[in-house]
């Protein structure tokens, strides 16, 4: 591994929701495991690729490393100092370093600001400057994501969805952040739209030296993106490689029934496709031993006993499997 | 697919245009769209958001939204019956058992405060009046078609008891549960999961090869086509630009819209670069240029594309293209 | 583009029981004209009512008191709507109740709807106990026999503007807040109110920059759906003797005035009895098609 300490690191980090009745006298009914003891480093000017379908806990994860959920044991550090610690002056700091851009491009700006007053609150609040100086890394902001700088006096519904994202693009730039969590960041978009913004973020990176955490279910996008694939099922991490290496020996069943999911844009593919059969079970009460264990086609006596630990396959290649060891 | 139940058309879409008539002007959002559907096949209706698919699909069904939506002409010929001049109570006859539609979101598509046995039962009365033994027998049939576990215990359940594609594969069954000849299908697995799209794609297949339906599937994504459909038609501004085999518009795309858009798709192989984009924005419906609607956009641009609207060209057997620079068969 | 227009939601269950008027033409609420005119007529005499009232609205005269309106038999063309027991012109004391009414409603609504907007935003975004604590105080504001207070407040604090504007106040308060923190729980859902917290905002500053912006069209309908309730309030209390003390002129205090003459002397109370009906549903209609503009979502109210 590099000597270079990571820019983020994600440290054994659970979350359990507790899920309650009742207003007055509440009774726990049980906990939601939405993630389960995940570790993974996030080094500077690189892309993690975070996958996995709904309630995989990717989302959760992600949300812990913003501040906006408190992790129930285990810790987080951005350049080796814990995030959920940070108070008053330090948790400015945090905020500035680190921003987001989410999914939806209707619901992540308030219609009613101006865009340009979007783009410039991380500076507003963070006093970065005065007026005409914040006025001009807004101009600066919008011409970089492609966008004109008249248009910083228009509001969220003079723009179109893609529009939108580049204007929520902006605004996580605007402080020139280590790292943006990217949440999805063009599976609202159209086809055309989502290459436009694509080649945009690897644009960014490669002048701001920022770091991506892409969030995403999407698999050919992540190939596009990321250096580094983090893969999720039911709150666990199963597989964690560099991204080619990854795309080019897939080890974990899941993985693979994942990557035979995919559809590509090519006539009739119906080679070897595995078929999962029945559905992601309940992060109430997940299943014992290997959380896939009740959908694998490999399933062995022991999966359903016991928990395999991740284990490096080859260099920077780990596989949470029995069939690996 | 048998060769024999492929062949005879089932509907045919001749110059259709659907029109939002509002006050601040006219929104051509479908104009001028032609296609026909096989019996036994799937026939793809790709584009972007606002190109016009789904409102095609609503026009069909003759279930156009509120808000000033008129189909001001062409024809809808559902085995040669025009049903664009059926009254609406003979529509709601017709739709359900000749031509039926699944949506994409789950959630609004089944109603929350009944049971899914509370409307599989009204589909099914709805064709045929038989006892009430009779309707259940026939509800728990229709669960089992698509492959719901455990279907008398479904059927006291609620929508919200269930997951997203579950409660897909239920709004199938009451879509099919009239054993209609068609089946329009729009973007039903963009709200899924992946592994749980693949499991919805085989069933529709499967439950195809059963009934012999056609299939109108209309959809954003290329890789859902290539994995469902026979034919593409590929909707742009709210025309078909191009329609064809699956497979000729995959390795032969003759419209540069086709061509554009198939690039732009990160892929899952070969080298990772930069992706091709289509730059700028398809035009205002509210004010089209008379020349081809792509034209400002299109890398290979002429006078005469933006003088004049092209003739739809025969590239190939079966195959069209909405451009002047494709040359004919 | 990409979202810009999201496909129509048509449910399968409108395939089975379709809706009953096919396609069809979009219906536009009407603008309310005649609302409209009343409430400005209303407001007009408020705001002028010095130089529209023919007479004082206290001076008595009391050789002419208790003419009937100058249409009826005995009526007098001096006095158009009539005099009351005190020889005092009907028609001024209307004008001059106008303004009382309306003043009251302005102040109540003021502080009952500033108290319930800050109430709501703060219990909706903060949530957890201090949600709790706040709607707590809201259940008991609602159980709270709001008429038998203000007469408590009038014996205590004595008559006038201020106590009456306090009784409606502490009854108006509360509805406001249920709505309004209503509207806040599911603001604070939104992807922009996560974003504003990631880019460091205080939430105080989330508050007044990203909710309260968001919620003043629905605090805008709620004001103007409760300005009938306030009118109608001002006259219950003034009518009971909680209210502004005589001579002043209220709506709420000539019919009260009126009430014991009902027999022979009808129109001193059911004048300003019409004015009341007429300010009340007009402000109703226009609030129903201010909601129906700014937010379809309230039509439950």
């Amino acid at each position: 591994m590099s000597v270079v300490p990571p820019l983020l690191r994600v440290e054994r980090v659970r979350k359990h929701f507790a899920l309650t009745k009742g207003i007055l006298f509440t009774r726990t009914l049980g906990h939601i495991k939405a993630v389960d003891d995940v570790s993974f480093d996030i080094r500077a000017g690189e892309t993690l690729g975070l996958v996995g379908e709904s309630g995989c806990g990717k989302t959760t994860t992600s949300r812990m490393i913003l501040n906006l959920e408190e992790p129930t044991e285990g810790r987080i550090l951005l350049e080796g100092e814990p995030i959920h610690a940070l108070q008053g002056e330090a948790l400015h700091a945090y905020r500035v370093k680190v921003q987001a851009v989410f999914q939806d491009p209707w619901s992540s700006l308030n219609p009613r600001m101006k865009v340009g007053r979007t783009i410039a609150e991380s500076l507003i609040v963070n006093a970065w400057g005065d007026r005409a100086k914040i006025a001009e890394r807004v101009r600066e902001l919008l011409l970089q994501v492609g966008l004109r700088p008249e248009q910083a006096q228009q509001y969220p519904h003079e723009f179109s969805g893609g529009q939108r994202q580049r204007v929520a693009l902006a605004a996580a730039l605007a402080s020139r952040p280590k790292l943006i969590v990217l949440d999805e960041p063009v599976s609202a978009l159209d086809v055309s739209i989502r290459a436009q913004m694509m080649n945009l973020l690897k644009d960014i990176q490669a002048q701001d030296d920022v770091a991506y955490l892409l969030v995403a279910h999407d698999l050919a996008t992540v190939r596009h993106m990321a250096d580094h694939t983090v893969v999720m099922y039911l709150g666990k991490i199963v597989e964690q490689a560099p991204t080619a290496a990854l795309f080019e020996d897939v080890r974990h069943p899941y993985t693979r029934a994942l990557f035979s999911a995919v559809l590509v844009a090519r006539p009739n593919p119906q080679e070897e496709e595995i078929e999962l059969k029945g559905e992601v079970p309940s992060p109430l009460d997940p299943p014992s031993g290997c959380r896939f264990h009740t959908r694998c086609p490999y399933v062995m006596p022991r999966c359903s006993q016991h928990e395999p630990a991740l284990r490096e396959v080859s260099p920077g290649h780990s596989v949470a499997c029995y069939l690996f060891e | 697919m048998t060769p024999g139940l492929m062949g005879s058309t089932v509907l045919e879409v001749r110059d259709l245009h659907t029109h939002f008539f509002l006050r601040r002007g006219v929104v051509k959002a479908v104009d001028g769209v032609s296609f026909s559907l096989r019996r036994g096949e799937v026939l793809g209706l790709v584009g972007e958001s606002g190109c016009g698919k789904s409102l095609t699909a609503l026009s069909l069904m003759r279930l156009l939204p509120k808000g000033g939506a008129r189909t001001i002409r062409g024809e809808v010929l559902l085995d040669g019956e025009n049903i664009l001049e059926r009254t609406p109570a003979e529509m709601r006859e017709i739709r359900g058992r000749r031509i039926s539609m699944v949506l994409q979101d789950p959630q609004t598509s089944l109603n929350p405060v009944f049971t899914i046995g509370d409307q599989l039962r009204e589909a099914i009365l709805r064709r045929k009046r038989m006892p009430r033994g009779e309707v259940t027998k026939e509800a728990v049939a229709a669960l089992r078609r698509v492959e719901i576990a455990a279907p008398e215990q479904r059927l006291g359940q609620y929508p919200h008891q269930m997951s997203g594609g579950m409660k897909q594969r239920v709004v199938g069954a009451i879509a099919i549960s009239g054993e209609p000849s068609v089946l329009i299908a729009d973007e039903p697995t963009t709200a899924l999961d992946v592994t749980i799209q693949l499991q919805y794609l085989k069933l529709l297949k499967r439950l195809q090869a059963e009934t012999g339906m056609a299939i109108l599937f209309i959809t954003h994504d290329f890789g859902v086509v290539g994995r469902m459909c026979d034919r593409v038609a590929v909707m742009y501004a709210g025309r078909i630009v191009e329609c064809g085999p699956v497979r000729q518009i995959f390795e032969a795309p003759q419209h540069p819209y086709t061509r554009a858009l198939i690039a732009s798709v990160p892929k899952m192989t070969g080298p990772v670069g930069r992706l091709t984009t289509i730059e700028g924005q398809p035009p205002s419906l509210m004010d089209l240029p008379v020349g081809c609607r792509f034209a400002s956009r299109c890398a290979h641009v002429e006078q005469r594309c933006l003088d004049a609207y092209p003739d739809t060209v025969q590239v190939a057997r079966e195959h069209t293209a909405d451009c002047w620079k494709v040359t004919p068969a | 583009m990409a979202l810009a227009d999201p496909p129509p939601r048509i449910s399968l269950w409108r395939l089975v029981w379709p809706a009953r008027v096919p396609g069809g033409f979009r219906r536009t609420s009407r603008v309310p004209w005649i609302p409209i005119a009343i409430i400005s007529a209303i407001v007009v005499m408020a705001l002028f009512a010095p130089l529209l009232a023919p007479y004082s609205p206290i001076d008595q005269t009391l050789r002419d008191k208790l003419l009937p309106p100058a249409w009826l038999d005995g009526g007098s063309e001096k006095y158009l709507l009539g005099t009351d027991a005190f020889g005092r012109d009907i028609l001024s004391r209307l004008i001059y109740g106008a303004r009382v009414s309306l003043l009251v409603a302005l102040l109540a609504l003021t502080a009952g709807g500033g108290i319930g907007l800050g109430v709501g935003i703060v219990a909706g975004y903060v949530g957890g106990a201090v949600d709790s604590v706040l709607m707590r105080l809201v259940d008991a504001a609602f159980t709270f026999p709001a008429i038998l207070f203000a007469l408590l407040l009038a014996v205590t604090m004595g008559q006038g503007l201020g106590t009456l504007v306090i009784a409606i106040t502490l009854l108006l308060w509360a509805s406001f807040a249920r709505v309004i923190r209503g509207e806040v729980l599911s603001l604070r859902q939104r992807d922009f109110v996560a974003l504003a917290r990631v880019r460091g905002c205080s939430a105080l500053r989330i508050m007044l920059t990203h909710i309260l912006p968001n919620v003043l069209n629905t605090f805008m309908v709620l004001v103007t759906l409760n300005i009938g309730v306030v009118i109608i309030a001002e006259a219950t209390l003034s009518f009971l003797g909680a209210g502004i003390p005589p001579p002043t002129p209220t709506w709420g205090l000539m019919i009260s005035e009126g009430r014991g003459r009902l027999t022979d002397a009808w129109w001193v109370a059911l004048i300003p009895g019409i004015a009341i009906t007429l300010m009340v549903l007009s402000v109703n209609l226009f609030g129903d098609w201010l909601r129906d503009r700014l937010d379809p979502r309230l039509r439950q109210l």
